[in-house]
């Protein structure tokens, strides 16, 4: 009984150093992908925000280039001069596109845009 | 007590293991943001380069039309100026009606030059400006997160 106990011991504390030793990897990863997130300019990803909603979904275009240019060159061409203005278009874009999908599928959802857009 | 320990050990791993679950799926997501980010910057920069070298072509094709216009209208000008100084009873009127005219056009189309050059030079400054970090981007902002004290 004793020689089980010890050995449980011995394989818990195992699992304890491992589990640390990738947590401490992990956070050096952390800090690489933050710091190459800060270079590249995009924002961190959006925390979970309390409300009293139980449930949100929420959808962040990250290629608003991409789409644009896939309707028209010109589309692109003029996103890259004023990216505001793009993903403005873009996300009202998508908005509409999203409320007609969701009819389609007898989805009753209420969809909106947050943020300055 | 070996057993009181063995069980704390597990109940710490445990909740390392699920600390370390929940940060990897972060960073998972923070590497998507990073790979969609840069995907969109290349694509910026390609498109940029092209709208330069569309810029360059342009700014060459009113150049060289400016110039070839200004060529024929002065040979085209050098007929009835070169018959009527050929004249003597119109030659001195012809001469000076020619210098003014000379300079008139010589200011039109070195107007004309100096509007394409300038047009495109702002052209060029505006399309070589840096892309908007999305933080200065007051249109593109998120919802921002509530207080902690919120959460």
């Amino acid at each position: 009984m004793i020689f089980l106990t010890v050995i449980t011991l011995i394989l818990s504390l195992g699992l304890l150093a491992w589990a640390l030793k990738l947590r401490a990897q992990l956070v050096v990863l952390e800090g690489q992908s933050n710091a190459l997130s800060a270079r590249l300019g995009s924002a961190p990803p959006v925390k979970s925000v309390a409300t009293d909603k139980p449930m949100l979904l929420t959808i962040e275009i990250l290629n608003p280039v991409e789409l644009a240019r896939k309707e028209s060159w010109f589309a692109g061409a003029f996103g890259t001069l004023t990216p505001t203005l793009l993903r403005r278009i873009v996300y009202t874009r998508t908005l509409t596109i999203m409320q007609d999908q969701l009819l389609q599928f007898d989805v009753k959802a209420d969809v909106q845009l947050q943020g300055d857009i | 007590m070996v057993a009181v320990i063995a069980l704390l050990s597990l109940l710490i791993a445990a909740g390392l293991i699920v600390d370390v679950q929940r940060r990897s799926w972060r960073v998972q997501r923070q590497n998507l943001r990073n790979e969609a980010a840069v995907s969109e910057l290349q694509l910026i920069a390609q498109i940029r380069s092209q709208l330069a070298a569309g810029q360059t072509i342009a700014e060459n094709v009113v150049e060289g039309g400016t110039s070839t216009v200004r060529a024929v209208h002065k040979g085209i000008a050098g007929i009835p100026f070169g018959i009527l100084e050929s004249i003597p009873v119109t030659r001195d009127t012809t001469r000076i009606v020619r210098k003014i005219h000379d300079a008139i056009s010589d200011g039109v189309y070195g107007g004309i030059s100096a509007t394409n050059k300038a047009l495109h030079q702002a052209a060029r400054n505006a399309s070589s400006k840096p892309q908007l970090k999305r933080d200065d981007d007051v249109a593109g902002e998120l919802p921002k997160d509530l207080p902690d004290s919120q959460k």
